[in-house]
């Protein structure tokens, strides 16, 4: 244990050994999704920060909220301000109240007329420092130079921009990018991309459909 | 290679005696009024432009006199004091216009308007003058010479004529400048001298008296200088010996400082009608710089203006900005200005533009708390608040509340403080249905999972219902109910997203 502690110290510090698994730059750097499964698989051991992710989800309410639901409070209270772009359906106050979200700290933009407006606002919501993780649910799907904006965005602003989406693009420059799909034991999340080198291809989390009732 | 070692430098003194020595105080100078009499005001309000002959009268007992000849008109021998019937003799062409002293007096608070960029103490207690008192300012400016030059630049770009005096003392600054003499009397005991060759006639005294005095002999202040005070005061009364006491600057004079009022007005025509924002952006933000300058001076801020864009026999579109906290940095004005600009539909092209603020709050700089560190940016924050509610609308930027009603359409709220008055301790769906949705209940496997809902007979909405947990083909965690009453149908309230 001490001896493998050691052995990592010694490739950090020596700049000539590429590490092919994780992304040297942002090491340390990443937000803890709350499931170990997936911390575990991911190269940044977390979501990458400060990046752009994509996440498909093939339909609205398979448990994607939930999914990102552990690194919105770990945002909330390093500080920082949530702000969700045109979400689908209205996020429901006693139920986000109840996750452990500060309703006072999520911004909510809503009645947006067309993704040019999504696209608009992500960015520069993206870019303020007060935010600390923009969720945005664009209608269509966003051509690359917009994506390579908010990616940018993300950087500059040393936030976490998350798109949720039906379908995904061909190309993105995102940083990570996850499929969903719910399964009989819980969710699955299949890594597509991932900066660095992921371990495995698909995890699962969550307990079975019964562990709700308690 | 070795080392040179380098000579230690002298230490440089900070300051040479010499200059210590002329750094002592120096008593509290008298204070240097500037006055800018305006000899032609009364014209220079009509803003005539070509040099046809004109004047304006004024209605004096019952007959009407020239008061003001343009330099053409006094070419056809008309002059002030001439009936405007004999002057239309002289001159047929010549055009009249009734004097208009409210607008004289606007011109003029125009005119202190400018006079404080160059210092707050102002008054317009003298007629067809501006007074500055411009002794602090003088360094500031390089000089008096260099300030009145700025001065008499600034007022002549206005379309103004002006005389420059300076003196300790108001009154006779305005004497010398009313009077057309263009002096400087810094000290002033050298007042006396300075204003002895003006005629007795430029004193605010009566016509009898200057009258007598001029029988006597007594033409210009000199004359009355070598006059014993006594007699002077015996022969002609005390009024003409304090008029000139305060000529010669021995009254104390404070004259009543001018306030502007706290309205920013401007006005700019285009050139030519155009649509294109790229045309309207550069007359905006020179508005905007006008209106940053205005806030400057008065050390306020605005959260409020109004932006009227004129056409051409159409009413004039209104843009209000409403700014979510005072502010007077042309920059974020006029970002948000664009904003909003770009946005706004013109019915036709713009002809002129107007920029009106009323709405003026003390300036305070950024407050920055020390301790609030929970609120990184909090500024930046609010910016940019202010910058998405400008271009998504007003209703777009919400923040979620929750209140304690069990009916679930009924538990949450916009903008309401969010106090987590959570009722029961039953799961909620993340997403909620803005309407509940009919739903076939045979496509999802209903889990065990039920709870009723039976509540609202007090206010007109109740409702009983029975909610399930239900998991769709697709994997879609749904929250569902069964109406108790009426047809009994199943509805789609929520997903378990």
């Amino acid at each position: 244990m001490n001896g493998r502690k050691e052995l990592d110290e010694l490739l950090r510090t020596m700049p000539r050994v590429w590490r092919g698994r994780r992304p040297q730059a942002n090491e340390g750097a990443a937000i803890p999704t709350g499931f170990q499964a997936l911390d575990r698989a991911l190269p940044e051991e977390g979501w990458p920060f400060p990046a752009l992710m994509e996440i498909a989800v093939p339909a609205w309410g398979i448990g994607e909220l939930q999914l990102l639901l552990p690194a919105m409070r770990y945002v909330q209270e390093s500080g920082k301000r949530l702000a969700w772009i045109a979400p689908p359906y209205l996020p429901y106050a006693p139920a986000l109240a109840d996750a452990g979200i500060d309703l006072n700290r999520l911004l909510l933009l809503d009645k947006l007329s067309n993704d040019k407006d999504i696209w608009w606002s992500a960015e520069k919501l993206l870019r303020s420092t007060a935010c600390g993780m923009v969720l945005a649910w664009p209608r269509k799907l966003s051509p690359f130079a917009v994506l390579r904006r908010l990616q940018l965005a993300a950087t500059e602003g040393r936030c976490l921009g998350i798109l949720l989406l039906t379908a995904l693009p061909a190309d993105t420059p995102a940083a990570l990018r996850l499929r969903l799909e719910a399964g009989e034991q819980g969710l699955w999340v299949h890594i597509l991309k991932a900066r660095g080198m992921p371990l495995v291809n698909a995890v699962l989390i969550g307990g079975s459909d019964d562990r709700a009732p308690n | 290679m070795a080392l040179q070692t380098l000579p230690t430098a002298p230490a440089i003194p900070l300051s040479s005696p010499a200059e210590q020595i002329s750094a002592t105080p120096q008593p509290v100078p008298a204070t240097l009024w500037l006055c800018c009499y305006l000899p032609h005001l009364p014209l220079e309000v009509f803003k005539l432009e070509d040099d046809r002959p004109a004047a304006v009268w004024e209605d004096s007992g019952g007959r009407s006199l020239i008061s003001a000849v343009t330099p053409a008109a006094a070419a056809f021998g008309i002059h002030p004091g001439l009936p405007t019937n004999a002057a239309l003799a002289l001159c047929a062409d010549l055009r009249l216009y009734r004097r208009d002293q409210p607008m004289e007096h606007e011109a003029l608070e125009t005119l202190a308007e400018t006079g404080l960029g160059f210092t707050p103490w102002i008054s317009l207690d003298y007629p067809a003058a501006v007074l500055l008192e411009i002794r602090a300012s003088l360094s500031l400016f390089g000089g008096l010479d260099a300030l009145m030059q700025r001065l008499r630049t600034e007022l002549e770009d206005q379309g103004h004529q002006v005389l420059l005096a300076a003196a300790p003392m108001p009154f006779p600054a305005w004497l010398m400048a009313s009077s057309g003499l263009e002096r400087t009397v810094e000290n002033p005991a050298a007042l006396r001298s300075g204003l002895g060759d003006l005629a007795i006639v430029r004193l605010p005294i009566e016509r009898d008296t200057v009258k007598r005095l001029a029988k006597a002999g007594l033409h210009t202040l000199r004359d009355l200088w070598r006059l014993p005070r006594d007699g002077l005061a015996r022969r002609y009364g005390l009024a003409l010996l304090r008029q000139l006491d305060r000529a010669a600057g021995r009254e104390k004079d404070l004259p009543r400082l001018f306030r502007t009022p706290p309205v920013f007005e401007a006005h700019r025509e285009l050139a030519a009608e155009t649509e294109s924002l790229a045309y309207l952006r550069p007359v905006c933000a020179a508005l905007l710089e006008d209106l940053a300058a205005f806030l400057r001076r008065h050390d306020a801020a605005t959260d409020r203006l109004e932006l009227d864009l004129s056409h051409f026999r159409r009413p004039a579109t209104r843009l209000e900005l409403k700014l979510r906290y005072a502010s007077r940095d042309p920059e974020r004005i006029s970002m948000l200005l664009n904003e909003r600009l770009e946005r706004t539909p013109l019915p036709a092209a713009v002809t002129a533009l107007s920029l009106r603020c009323d709405s003026l709050q003390p300036y305070r700089a950024h407050e920055t708390d020390l301790f609030a560190a929970d609120t990184p940016g909090a500024l930046d924050w609010e910016a940019l608040l202010e910058q998405l509610q400008q271009r998504l609308g007003h209703d777009a930027l919400r923040f979620l509340g929750a209140s304690a009603d069990h009916r679930p359409e009924n538990a949450w709220n916009w903008n309401a403080s969010p106090i987590g008055i959570a009722i029961g301790k039953e799961r909620r769906p993340l997403w909620l249905l803005p309407k509940p949705r009919p739903c076939d209940p045979t496509r999802y496997r209903l889990l065990p999972e039920r709870e009723r809902i039976e509540s609202g007979w007090w206010d007109g909405a109740p409702i009983r219902r029975d909610y399930r947990v239900a998991v769709s083909p697709e994997g879609v965690r749904a929250w569902m109910y069964r109406e108790l009453d009426g047809n009994g149908g199943w509805y789609l309230h929520g997903l378990f997203a």
